[in-house]
C-alpha cells in the first residue's frame, strides 16, 4: 500500500473550576517529539506503542509520529499553548503529502480559554488538512465531552471503557482495525449518538458498573456492531457539551445505531443511582471517628485532589475538625507555602499564629487563624511512593493546631503515600483518622495502616455532590440536578 | 621618627535598626523580614556611597563627615512594620550593631536612627533595651542621641540612657534628613562643650493619628518650632505615640531638650501640650465609612480634565502593620458596579504567582485578599483577566526606595487591582503609572496608606478621603483589645487635659 499512518496525542483533563492555570510549560515538561513518540530513551518501542508499529507494518504504512503532549489536570489551557501544541501536530501532517490515515490519542475534555471543544477543533483541522477520504480515528479517555464537531470531523471515535482506565490498548486496537477496514473499503459507518442527561463517576470494578460493561462487550459480538462508547462526561468540566452520551458505530446500519444506544442510555438510567463511589459527608465522618477505636480510618478528601486540579488548601474538612473539637487526627497535605515559610522562620517547638490554607480558589474554604506549635520542618522534601515513584513538596511543615496534626506542603501534589505525613516524624499507627488530599490513588498505599478507607465529599473544586456544582456554561437539564426521571 | 601625632580626630558611630511594631499585626517579623526590605552593612564601618544615601542614617553620616569626624558606619536595617520580632533575629540584630561598637573602641559621640515603637519577643521596649546596653558600652560621658519616627513611644529607660531623642516632625515623614542634621548639632555642640543638654518628656494623655498637613495639628506644630527656637533650648520633638504597640509606655508625648536647667520649661512644655491636645479630633474625624464616600463619588459628575479620587484605605496600612490585603472597599466597589477604580498595592503572593502563570491577556477565576486573618475581611473570588505582569518594581518612598516585587493589574469588572509579592504601603502614583494604569483616566484610586500616600496623591487629587473600614488598624473596633495602655488616655476616657 505504502504512505504513512500519522500519529499524534495530546491530553489534558480540563477543571474549570480550578485556579491552576495550564500553560506550554506544563505540557512541554514531558513533550515527545518524532522518534521519541515511539522510543525509549534506550531506543526501544515503547509498549504502548508496539501494536500500532505492528498493525502499520501488516498494512505496508510507515508510522509517522507527530507529537505526544499531555498535561495535569488544571484550569482551561492558555490559549497561546493551545495553538502552538496544534500548529506542531498540523505543521507536521500539511509537511507530509502521503498520509493515509489518522490516529489521534485524545482526552476528550480539553478546553482553552477560548476553544470549550479543543478535540472536536483539532478533528476538524486535521479534517481540512487530509481532505474527506483519510480515515480520522481517535482513542478518548471516557471523562470525555463528546461534541458534535468531534463526531463530524472524525470517521471513527473510540472511548475507554474501564475506570480506572486500563483498557487503551485495547480500544486502539479497535481504532485500528476499523482504520485497516475503512483503507480496504470493507466498511461503512454509520453511528448514532444519544444524550443520557445524566452527570456521575462510573467506576467499572464494581456492581452494577462491571455488569453494565460487560453487556456493552456482549452487544459487540453483534457483526452489524462495530463499537459502543458509553462517555461517561467529566463533570467538573463546564462545557455545554457536558454529560453521559452513548456513542455506537454500525455497520451501515443507522437504524440500528440508534436503537442500541437508546436501549445503552436505558440501561444506564435504571442503575444510575448506584453508580458513584460511596461518599460520606463531613459530619459523618466525624461521627465515625468518634465510634471508632481501631486504628485510623483513612479518609480521602476527594473534592480537593490536586491531582485533578483542585487547589489542595481546601480547610473545609480541617474547619469542622476544629470547631467541633476532634482531636487526635491528621490533614494533610495542605499546600500553603506562606504558612511553611512561617513555620521555618519560626522553628521547631514554637508557637505561631497561621492562616492555615483557604487561600488559592473560590474553592478553598476560608483561612483558619490558629494558634500552631511548630512540630517539625523538613527542606525540600520529597514523597517517597512505595520506592517507585517520587513527588516534590518543596519546604513542609508540620504543626500541631488544639489536637489536629497538620502537614503544610510548598510545592502542590497530591497525597498519595503515608510518607507525605511520616517524613517529618509524624507518627500516624495511633491516629483516630488521616485525612488526605486525594481521590482514589492513596488507598492503595494506606490501605495497610488503615482500619478503614473512606471518601469524604466535601465542598470543593471536584465537588462529589454533583447537584450543586456551580456552572455557568452548561445548562441543560440532568440527573442529579432535576428531580426528572 | 619624625611623625608626631595627629590632633586627635573626634568618632562618632552611626547606625540604625527600624521597626514599627504592632502587636496586632497578622505578619510575623523575623530577620529575614529586615535583609529583604532594607538592610546594609558597610564593610569593615567605613562609610560608602550606599550609606551616605540611606535615609536619616545617610543624614547622620554625611553631617558627621562634614564637620570633621571619624565616623563608624555600621549596621542599618528596616523591616515594614508587622508583629513582634522573634527574639533571637531581634537580638541577633542588636548585638550585631552593639559588638561593632565595642570594636570600634572609643568614641565621642553614638547617633543612631531608631524608630520608637519597636517591639520583639520577651521585649516591650526594644529601643529602650538597646539605648540602655549602649550606654553601658560607651559610659556616661559620651553623647548618645536617637533620631525617631515620631510614631514612637518614650519609655522612661529611653529617657535614661539617651543624651538626646529627636523625632521628626512632619507627617507625612518628610523631614528625617533635616532632622537627622539636628541632632548631629545638638551632639557636636555637646562634645564641644558648648551646650549641656537636659532632656524633658511630658505625657500628652491620648491616642491616635496626627496628620501635619491638617490646620490644628500644623500650629501645634509652629508651637513646638517656636519653643524649639527660644534661647536655651535646644530641640522639642511632638510625639505622637504608636497605638497598637498597646504597651504600657503607648501614647503621645513632647520632648524637649533645653540647655542646662530652665525653670520655665515645665509651663512652655504644657502650652505646647495643650496646643497638641487640642488637635486630637481633627485626623480621626477625617474618617469617614465606606459607604459614605462611594455614595459622595457617585454623587459626583465626571469633569472634563480627569482627576482621580484618592481614597485611603487607612485600616489596612501595611506601614502600620496591617496585611495589605482587605477586601472592604474592593467588595464594596464591586457588589456597587462601580467602574473605574484603580486599588494598590494588594498583597497576594499566591495570586500573582497564579496570574503570572495564566499570562497576560488571560482571564482567570481568582481568589485575592483576605488571606491574612480575619481582619483582612473575605477573600475575592471574581473572574479577571491579566492585564500585565511587571518584574521587580520599586516605587519612591519618602526618603528610599520601597520595594514592590512583582506586581500584576488585572481588570476586575472594569476596575484595575494591582496585586504584589512585598508588602508594603502605597506612596507614589508610580506603583500605578508603572503597571500601566493612566491616573487620569480613572474615577477613583484605592491606595493602602495612612497618610504617606499624601505627599505625592495630594497634587494629582481631585479630593482625598480618608476611609475607615474593619481592617486591623480600624480604631473603632480594635479600640477593646488596646489592653495594656495607660489610663486614662483619649479617646478611650473622657479627659480633660488643663
Amino acid at each position: 500500500m505504502g504512505g504513512k499512518l500519522f500519529y499524534a496525542s495530546l491530553n489534558t483533563e480540563t477543571n474549570s473550576f480550578s485556579s491552576i492555570p495550564t500553560r506550554y510549560e506544563d505540557f512541554a515538561d514531558e513533550l515527545l517529539r518524532g522518534d521519541q513518540v515511539l522510543l525509549d530513551a534506550d531506543g526501544e518501542v515503547r509498549p504502548s506503542m508496539q501494536s500500532l508499529l505492528e498493525f502499520a507494518r501488516s498494512l505496508n504504512l510507515e508510522v509517522l509520529p507527530s507529537i505526544s503532549a499531555s498535561a495535569a489536570p488544571g484550569a482551561p489551557t492558555d490559549d497561546d499553548a493551545y495553538e502552538k501544541l496544534c500548529d506542531e501536530i498540523l505543521a507536521d501532517l500539511s509537511e507530509c503529502n502521503d498520509v493515509r490515515a489518522v490516529l489521534l490519542g485524545l482526552h476528550g475534555a480539553m478546553m482553552s480559554q477560548a476553544c470549550p471543544d479543543c478535540e472536536g477543533d483539532l478533528l476538524q483541522r486535521v479534517r481540512r488538512i487530509v481532505g474527506p477520504t483519510v480515515p480520522v480515528a481517535a482513542v478518548l479517555d471516557p471523562h470525555a465531552h463528546l461534541t458534535e464537531l468531534m463526531v463530524e470531523s472524525a470517521d471513527f471515535l473510540v472511548f475507554m471503557k474501564e475506570y480506572p482506565h486500563t483498557d487503551g490498548l485495547e480500544r486502539s486496537g479497535e481504532a485500528l482495525h476499523v482504520i485497516g477496514q475503512l483503507l480496504d473499503d470493507r466498511l461503512e459507518l454509520s453511528r448514532a449518538v444519544v444524550d443520557c442527561e445524566l452527570l456521575g463517576l462510573f467506576p467499572t470494578n464494581q456492581s452494577p458498573m462491571r455488569e453494565f460493561v460487560d453487556g456493552l462487550f456482549e452487544k459487540e459480538q453483534d457483526p452489524d456492531v462495530v463499537s459502543i462508547s458509553f462517555v461517561h462526561g467529566f463533570p467538573w468540566g463546564d462545557s455545554p457539551d457536558l454529560g453521559a452520551k452513548v456513542l455506537v458505530y454500525t455497520a451501515g446500519d443507522t437504524e440500528k445505531a440508534e436503537s442500541i444506544a437508546s436501549g445503552v442510555r436505558d440501561e444506564i438510567w435504571s442503575i444510575k443511582s448506584e453508580t458513584m463511589f460511596e461518599t460520606t459527608t463531613i459530619d459523618a465522618a466525624i461521627a465515625a471517628i468518634r465510634s471508632s477505636n481501631e486504628g485510623p480510618i483513612v479518609f480521602g478528601d476527594v473534592s480537593d485532589n490536586p491531582g485533578g486540579g483542585a487547589p489542595g488548601d481546601s480547610t473545609f474538612v480541617l474547619d469542622a475538625l476544629l470547631s467541633l473539637g476532634v482531636d487526635g487526627v491528621v490533614v494533610g497535605c495542605l499546600y500553603d507555602p506562606e504558612s511553611v515559610a512561617l513555620c521555618h522562620a519560626a522553628g521547631v517547638g514554637n508557637e505561631i499564629q497561621l492562616n492555615i490554607g483557604g487561600k488559592l480558589s473560590e474553592f478553598s474554604g476560608r483561612p483558619i487563624e490558629r494558634t500552631a506549635v511548630v512540630r517539625g520542618t523538613a527542606a525540600d522534601a520529597v514523597m517517597n511512593v512505595a520506592d517507585v515513584a517520587e513527588f516534590p513538596m518543596g519546604d513542609t511543615a508540620w504543626v500541631s493546631v488544639d489536637g489536629v496534626d497538620v502537614v503544610l506542603i510548598s510545592t502542590r501534589t497530591q497525597t498519595y503515600s503515608p510518607h507525605a505525613l511520616t517524613h517529618l516524624g509524624l507518627e500516624l499507627h495511633d491516629k483516630k483518622a488521616i485525612f488526605v488530599k486525594s481521590t482514589n490513588h492513596f488507598q492503595a498505599f494506606f490501605g495497610e495502616l488503615a482500619s478503614e478507607v473512606c471518601y469524604v465529599s466535601a465542598p470543593g473544586a471536584i465537588d462529589f455532590d454533583l447537584s450543586r456544582i456551580p456552572y455557568r456554561v452548561f445548562d441543560k437539564p440532568y440527573y442529579p440536578r432535576s428531580a426528572g426521571g | 621618627m619624625n611623625a608626631h601625632k595627629d590632633a586627635k580626630k573626634l568618632r562618632v558611630f552611626v547606625a540604625s535598626l527600624c521597626h514599627e511594631t504592632s502587636a496586632f499585626s497578622p505578619i510575623p517579623t523575623t530577620r529575614t523580614s529586615f535583609e529583604t526590605f532594607d538592610y546594609h552593612r558597610p564593610d569593615g564601618g567605613t562609610p560608602d556611597e550606599k550609606s551616605l544615601g540611606l535615609n536619616g542614617y545617610g543624614a547622620l553620616v554625611r553631617a558627621s563627615l562634614d564637620a570633621g569626624y571619624q565616623v563608624y558606619a555600621s549596621t542599618y536595617s528596616w523591616a515594614q512594620p508587622s508583629a513582634p520580632t522573634v527574639k533571637r533575629d531581634y537580638e541577633s540584630l542588636r548585638d550585631e550593631i552593639l559588638d561593632d561598637l565595642k570594636a570600634a573602641g572609643e568614641v565621642d559621640m553614638v547617633l543612631y536612627f531608631l524608630h520608637g515603637a519597636q517591639m520583639a519577643e520577651e521585649y516591650d521596649d526594644c529601643e529602650g533595651d538597646f539605648l540602655a546596653r549602649t550606654r553601658s558600652i560607651v559610659g556616661d560621658n559620651c553623647f548618645v542621641g536617637a533620631l525617631l519616627d515620631l510614631h514612637a513611644n518614650i519609655s522612661e529607660c529611653m529617657l535614661e540612657s539617651a543624651t538626646a531623642l529627636v523625632a521628626c516632625r512632619n507627617y507625612p515623614h518628610t523631614d528625617f534628613n533635616e532632622r537627622a542634621v539636628h541632632l548631629f548639632e545638638i551632639g557636636h555642640a555637646t562634645v564641644s562643650g558648648e551646650v549641656s543638654p537636659i532632656m524633658h518628656y511630658q505625657r500628652v494623655p491620648m491616642i491616635g493619628m496626627f496628620y501635619t498637613t491638617e490646620p490644628l495639628m500644623e500650629a501645634a506644630n509652629t508651637a513646638a518650632l517656636e519653643l524649639q527656637k527660644a534661647p536655651g533650648m535646644l530641640s522639642v520633638s511632638l510625639i505622637h505615640g504608636f497605638t497598637w504597640s498597646n504597651t504600657p509606655g503607648t501614647g503621645a508625648g513632647i520632648v524637649a531638650i533645653s540647655d542646662g536647667d530652665r525653670a520655665s520649661l515645665d509651663a512652655e512644655m504644657q502650652q505646647v501640650s495643650e496646643r497638641f491636645f487640642a488637635a486630637r479630633t481633627e485626623t480621626m474625624s477625617l474618617r469617614k465609612p465606606v459607604d459614605e464616600i462611594l455614595d459622595l463619588i457617585e454623587g459626583t459628575a465626571e469633569q472634563d480634565s480627569r482627576r482621580p479620587f484618592v481614597v485611603a484605605d487607612v485600616s489596612d496600612n501595611p506601614g502600620g502593620g496591617a496585611g495589605s490585603d482587605s477586601t472592604y472597599i474592593l467588595r464594596a466597589v464591586l457588589d456597587r458596579g462601580l467602574t473605574g477604580f484603580a486599588f494598590g498595592l494588594l498583597w497576594d503572593p499566591l495570586a500573582v504567582g497564579l496570574a503570572s502563570d495564566a499570562g497576560v491577556g488571560a482571564t482567570l477565576d481568582i481568589r485575592i485578599g483576605g488571606k491574612t486573618g480575619p481582619a483582612a475581611g473575605d477573600p475575592i473570588d471574581a473572574r479577571a483577566t491579566v492585564l500585565g505582569v511587571f518584574d521587580d518594581l520599586s516605587q519612591c518612598g519618602i526618603g528610599y526606595e520601597a520595594p514592590m516585587g512583582r506586581c500584576v493589574s488585572l481588570d476586575m469588572a472594569g476596575n484595575t487591582v494591582i496585586i504584589n509579592t512585598v508588602r508594603g504601603q502605597v506612596f507614589s502614583p508610580s506603583c500605578f503609572t508603572d503597571c500601566g494604569v493612566d491616573l487620569n483616566r480613572q474615577r477613583a484610586v484605592v491606595v493602602k496608606s495612612s497618610q504617606h500616600f499624601f505627599e505625592q496623591f495630594n497634587p494629582i487629587a481631585r479630593q482625598v478621603f480618608y476611609c475607615e473600614t474593619s481592617g486591623s488598624l480600624a480604631f473603632q473596633s480594635n479600640a477593646h483589645r488596646l489592653d495594656r495602655i495607660v489610663r486614662p488616655v483619649w479617646p478611650l476616657d473622657e479627659i480633660r487635659f488643663d
